[in-house]
């Protein structure tokens, strides 16, 4: 968030603003491990984590929530898997507690929450519709939902195989969510460190999806989505011959409330021309 | 569960991923759903019967490499095997052994690529 | 007689029981590890320097009675306790990382494509809890995968590259090399010029201080001698 997804944390936190809602970042964080360790005999991948939610935990008696809001769909379903586990594990709650033996005890008592569902539970997608000075006009907007926002199913903030909380969003901001069939699926991950024929693969794969529907904006919540998605398009440009805008929901937010200003000129350009109709 | 699998593959997979390979009744959903299968010698459900077999030249195939662990498998399996959690146990097997899948120092273009992502490999690829 | 009165006069020494190598000896307590190393008789050449916690190059590994944990330490500013089982580390292996910082960006993508282990970072902590100078070594990892070189390169400003968090880390970082860069980088791209000292080079290499400086170089023993005797320091 503070290098590569700048845009993301940049555009959010204003759009909080402008919404009502505070964020205060977490004082001490640690990189939550981006993937979480899916190995049932051991806690280590779990440190990182587990640290995290412990100083939240530290935070909540100064920020008076015990609410732990995300951006990124990686940091999201880490945090939220091991938080679970954690409240479900007593055993495995006691040996990260006795590990970290430098920090205090984690009682379990943090909720994970994505952005999201912060916007539709909390806020109400209706109040944004009311905050909205530029309406998308019926522009035809993709949500690439990727795999961690939305699975396992006790995790996910939505229905893994068919997730309307981003779509219903871009309806209320005025823009025609379309439906295609790789929305959930997935990016390609950590392969483009070392096998990055496979993104260029999986972007042609949703990126084309989308395209033949008409989509000339696709959104994300995830930083690593956005980056293989681009360093795809960027790969396949002889296969995707149609222009497509790629984006985090956060910045389609933004425009939409009327804060250009956080977005790149390009983009408003851009963006401003597709919802007056000449894109 | 001690001793009660025929073969110490399926024995150590249990003991890392909590899965019990014999659940699966090769129905091929899971291969049916990974995104990835174009990539891999051998498919999902492929991969899990060898484990059934106790064949563990499994273990030096590309596919738990190339498993992206995006769950689709393992959110669709009508036996609620988490394959997802196979393929990681699969991959722990040989990273516990000391052999990373990748050398982190032999990496091209590690400047451009976003630390979100060498993180991540470095947390399935290396051990 | 006057033989027993003194003898009677002294107090007896106090010692405790140290292993050294799985060596057991008896010391003098309230003696540093290194004193009581040459107290038992080894005569340092390696892994010792300044004696006073500033070097880095006496880093000692221990246990204590009834303990289970491996405790760290530089032996010239740790106490020995009874019991105590220790083994000097003269040196941490991690060879000199090759880079241009001419070629160099301050930023954390440069250090980590210098050092890509930083990336298997699981925050345990174990750094942190090793360091002598009570670094908070875990959090400047984080902030260079951040990121914020400066910060990091303040927090590790205190770093005498003994080795003990990089002997002890599990993803293998050299954290002594890594913050060394940053430190560099700070200081050559981010830390303010000082523009005295730019003048002054400028001057100097103009000739400004030609003659005095000859004067000086050429002048002789007696000559050094009696301005460093001279100097306002010494009235």
């Amino acid at each position: 968030m503070k290098t590569y997804g700048e845009r993301y944390e940049k555009t959010a936190l204003a759009v909080a603003k402008a919404l009502g809602f505070e964020m205060v970042e977490l004082k001490r964080w640690n990189c939550c491990g981006v993937v979480f360790g899916l190995a049932e005999d051991s806690v280590f991948h779990h440190i990182a984590p587990a640290r995290n939610l412990i100083r939240a935990q530290e935070f909540s008696r100064e920020v008076k929530t015990k609410n732990l809001v995300t951006l990124c769909s990686m940091c999201y379903h880490v945090l939220k898997r091991v938080n679970n586990l954690l409240k479900e594990d007593p055993e495995a709650l006691e040996k990260l507690n006795k590990f970290m033996d430098d920090e205090e005890d984690y009682l379990g008592e943090i909720n994970v929450l994505h952005y999201l569902t912060v916007l539709r539970d909390d806020i109400g997608f209706q109040k944004i519709a009311e905050k909205v000075k530029k309406q998308l006009n019926g522009v035809k907007v993709a949500c690439y939902y990727g795999c961690m926002l939305v699975k396992p199913r006790d995790t996910g903030i939505d229905d893994p195989e068919d997730p309307t909380i981003m779509d219903d969003l871009v309806e209320v901001l005025g823009g025609e969510p379309i439906d295609y069939p790789f929305k959930t699926e997935c990016c390609g991950a950590y392969h483009v460190v070392n096998n990055a024929e496979v993104i260029k693969e999986r972007a042609i794969k949703i990126i084309q999806g989308a395209l033949n529907r008409e989509a000339k904006i696709i959104v994300t919540t995830c930083p690593l989505c956005h980056y293989n998605l681009e360093k795809g398009l960027e790969m396949a440009r002889k296969e995707l011959k149609e222009k497509v805008i790629l984006l985090y929901f956060t910045e389609l937010l933004a425009f939409s409330l009327g804060l250009e200003n956080l977005i790149e000129k390009e983009i408003v350009e851009e963006l401003t021309k597709l919802v007056r109709g000449d894109g | 569960m001690e001793g009660v699998f025929p073969n110490e593959l399926a024995e150590k997979v249990f003991q890392i991923s909590g899965q019990n390979v014999y659940a699966c009744y090769q129905c091929g959903k899971c291969s049916g759903s990974c995104p990835f299968t174009s990539n891999m010698d051998l498919l999902p459900n492929v991969v899990i019967h060898k484990i059934q077999l106790g064949d563990e030249s499994v273990l030096l195939a590309k596919t738990p490499w190339i498993c992206a662990a995006c769950f689709t498998c393992s959110v669709r399996c009508p036996r609620d095997v988490d394959i997802s959690k196979i393929m990681e146990a699969l991959r722990l097997i040989t990273l516990r052994r000391g052999i990373d899948r990748i050398n982190l120092r032999k990496l091209k273009n590690v400047e451009e690529l976003p630390t979100i992502a060498l993180v991540a490999a470095s947390r399935k690829l290396t051990g | 007689m006057a033989e027993e009165q003194v003898a009677a006069k002294q107090p007896k020494m106090k010692t405790v029981t140290i292993y050294v190598m799985g060596k057991k000896y008896e010391v003098p307590e309230g003696l540093t590890i290194l004193k009581a190393l040459e107290y038992v008789g080894y005569r340092l050449i390696r892994g010792v320097g300044c004696r006073a916690g500033f070097c880095g190059a006496c880093t000692t590994v221990y246990r204590l009675k009834d303990d289970y944990k491996l405790y760290t330490g530089l032996a010239c500013q740790t106490t020995i306790k009874d019991g105590m089982y220790l083994v000097m580390i003269p040196f941490v292996p991690a060879k000199k990382p090759i880079y241009d910082i001419e070629k160099l960006r301050p930023e954390g993508s440069v250090v980590i494509s210098i050092f890509p282990e930083l990336t298997r970072c699981v925050s345990c902590n174990t750094c942190t809890k090793s360091c002598p100078q009570e670094i908070q070594v875990m959090d400047a990892v984080q902030e260079i995968l951040r990121g914020n070189i400066e910060k990091a390169a303040h927090m590790t400003f205190d770093c005498i590259a003994c080795g003990i968090c990089s002997m002890r880390c599990p993803a293998e970082i050299v954290h002594y090399h890594v913050f060394q860069l940053v430190r560099r980088l700070y200081g050559k791209y981010i830390a303010k010029k000082s523009k005295h000292l730019e003048e002054k080079l400028k001057a100097l290499e103009a000739g400004a201080f030609k003659e005095e400086l000859d004067k000086l170089v050429t002048g002789g023993p007696e000559l050094w001698k009696k301005l460093y005797e001279s100097r306002e320091i010494e009235k």
